[in-house]
């Protein structure tokens, strides 16, 4: 009986110190092994370890990237202009040692420098250019100067930032309804042309329509004339040549003058006086033509 | 014999019923036992473990990730090593808005409203699909992984969508920035290796940010409308106008060359008559032309008052009457005095 109890007080032992004695390192970790509070070492590979147990203690920081989305900023560009910085970075211890002798490897402390760090690399760049450059500039090579001038301010600390990227460059909120009441004006503005062009548009067509049709019938009226013309000569051609001799131009002129008394003499009313001598008077007395 | 009974009943000595101290040993020892039986049946469960379609098992083993396992069922040794399960299916979030509990879609203005190039702000919404492309670094790469891929996707959208103008942006330009924002995603993603990658990106809603703004632009579509109405209706005008014009030209010229076509024909039939009279002319002139003569008298007389004069002052006065037959002026005439 009494050797089983040992045995089992031995077992416990055993597995609690072996316990102790182990540990494992996860992949992306750091372990820091600390013997009466001072690290003596960094164990950054993946797998199981061994440490003195109890004497030695660890302590786990991990590697991994971390997110940091900075609180939003109020920035001033080089004309005066404000805007309104929306920052996240990208992070990650880089020297734990220094980390947990800075910062306590706190997370918490560590954003608060980082954010101390971007907003003075975002001012500094931000306040040399103009908001037109800032908002042509947005890329790689805004980011980049960002992330530079950031990391210089944390160098001691242990970490490291991998970027810091401008999530959002926005206006202050005043500003934004002057940029609503804006793009309604110019909105208003393109409607009022369109309008205006259709109006010009269509009376350029009228006008031409109506100019056309005048010249129409001007040039109808015109060859219409030209035709009665024609028709005038034709007839005068025709006529012309049928009395084209002597004594056929005499007789017409006979028949015509019969016309021109019976059209002068006809329609009531009308007196005549002959002289006594007259053909008509010779006739009416009883004579007859006798000359022609 | 007398046999006399117990009146208190048989009893049986205290120490006989739990059995010899060798027995109870026994039953203690069986407690542990059962608990090593289950011990070895949750061990022996524990060793196998299966993975499903979508999933992906990654497996450590003091620390050290030794393999990683897709659909199927795997051993593993119990204890010491572990297994963690990553979720590879799809997943879908929207960006720039939200579903809530009900299933009703909240616009997040923070996040989709944001500046174009022509110095307009526009109100785009995206929605985003993603899943695990690299499980091991998605368990170890980074913290919160999730959070970095929707932070990298919210600068991308910002980045690109500021390169395009307002217009663009509604309309023709919403292919190119899906396509562009994801290629920036993927650099980004790979770059920083934290196990996501982004299936596809496209843009939901892209409008003007307020209702005001939204009137305006709609306002421009009612006046380009209004322009090409007042254009076809001014076609509408030329289209009634020239046909009616040409048909009018037309009738004047056609009236016209009726009129030179019957003057020619009225100069024809006077020709004509002309001729008919001068043929029977030529055969005897003197009388055709008196005959004329009286004939054309003969119409006018009848409406005429006529004077003779013969140089004095008497003058004779013929009625209108006849002519033709009686003639009392003759008489009178004479009488009058002849010369």
């Amino acid at each position: 009986m009494k050797k089983t109890g040992i045995f089992i007080i031995l077992a416990m032992i055993i597995v609690l110190l072996g316990g102790n004695m182990l540990y494992t390192v996860r992949p992306n970790e750091y372990v820091a092994v600390r013997q009466f509070g001072k690290i003596v070492k960094i164990e950054d590979s993946p797998g199981l370890k061994t440490k003195t147990p109890f004497i030695q203690n660890t302590q786990v920081i991990s590697a991994r990237t971390r997110l940091y989305d900075v609180p939003l900023s109020d920035v001033i560009t080089k004309d005066k202009k404000s805007m309104i910085a929306d920052n996240y970075v990208l992070w990650k211890v880089t020297d734990p040692t220094k980390y947990i002798r800075t910062l306590d490897a706190i997370n918490g402390r560590a954003e608060e420098r980082i954010e101390a760090a971007v907003y003075n690399a975002l001012k500094n760049v931000i306040s040399s250019m103009t908001q037109d450059e800032v908002i042509e500039a947005r890329g790689e090579k805004l980011t980049q100067l960002l992330t530079d001038e950031a990391n210089s301010d944390i160098g001691d600390y242990g970490i490291v930032i991998l970027t810091a990227e401008i999530k959002a460059l926005d206006l202050p909120d005043d500003n934004k309804s002057a940029v609503y009441d804006r793009m309604i004006s110019e909105r208003q503005n393109i409607a009022a042309s369109y309008t205006a062009q259709g109006e010009a548009s269509a009376q350029k067509i009228r006008n031409e329509t109506d100019k056309d049709v005048t010249v129409m019938k001007a040039d109808a009226n015109k060859q219409a004339e030209i035709l009665v013309a024609e028709g005038e000569a034709e007839y005068m051609k025709i006529l012309r040549e049928a009395y084209n001799t002597e004594d056929k131009a005499d007789f017409y002129n006979f028949l015509r003058s019969l016309d021109a008394l019976k059209g002068s003499l006809s329609g009531g009313n009308k007196t005549v006086i002959l002289d006594s001598d007259s053909e008509l008077a010779k006739i009416l007395n009883g004579e007859g033509l006798n000359q022609d | 014999m007398i046999s006399i009974k117990n009146p208190f009943g048989d009893k049986k000595p205290k120490g006989d019923s739990q059995g010899t101290p060798k027995k109870r040993f026994r039953a203690l020892l069986m407690i542990p036992g059962v608990l090593l039986i289950l011990l070895i049946m949750v061990t022996a469960l524990g060793s196998f473990y299966r993975v499903d379609e979508q999933e992906v098992a990654v497996v450590t083993m003091f620390g050290n990730v030794i393999r990683t396992d897709t659909a199927g069922l795997y051993f593993k040794i119990p204890w010491i090593q572990q297994v963690h399960m990553v979720d590879t299916t799809t997943h879908g979030t929207g960006l720039g808005y939200a579903v809530n509990d009900d299933g009703q879609e909240f616009t997040i203005d923070t996040d989709s409203i944001m500046i174009t190039s022509d110095f307009n702000l526009i109100d785009i919404d995206f929605y985003m699909e993603y899943k695990v492309s690299d499980p091991v670094a998605y368990l170890y790469s980074a913290v919160q992984p999730e959070l970095i891929l929707k932070n990298i996707a919210m600068a991308s959208i910002r980045s690109t969508v500021i390169d395009y103008t307002v217009d663009d942006a509604m309309t023709t330009g919403k292919s190119q920035i899906q396509a562009e924002v994801k290629k920036k995603m993927q650099d980004a993603l790979a770059k920083w290796n934290v196990g996501l990658q982004v299936v596809n990106i496209t843009v939901q809603d892209a409008e003007p940010p307020t209702e005001d703004i939204v009137r305006a632009f709609k306002a421009v579509e009612t006046a380009k409308q209004g322009k090409d109405t007042a254009i076809n209706n001014a076609k509408k005008y030329q289209s009634e106008q020239v046909p009616a014009a040409e048909a009018a030209a037309d009738k004047i010229i056609h009236d016209a060359e009726a009129k030179k076509a019957s003057r020619i024909a009225e100069a024809e039939g006077q020709v004509a008559r002309f001729n008919a009279m001068y043929d029977q002319y030529k055969l005897n002139p003197l009388i055709t032309k008196q005959r004329l003569f009286y004939e054309s008298i003969e119409d006018v007389l009848p409406g005429l008052k006529v004077i003779i004069n013969n140089g004095n002052t008497t003058q004779t006065v013929y009625p209108l009457d006849s002519f033709t037959g009686t003639s009392p002026a003759n008489t009178e005439n004479q009488a009058g005095g002849e010369q």
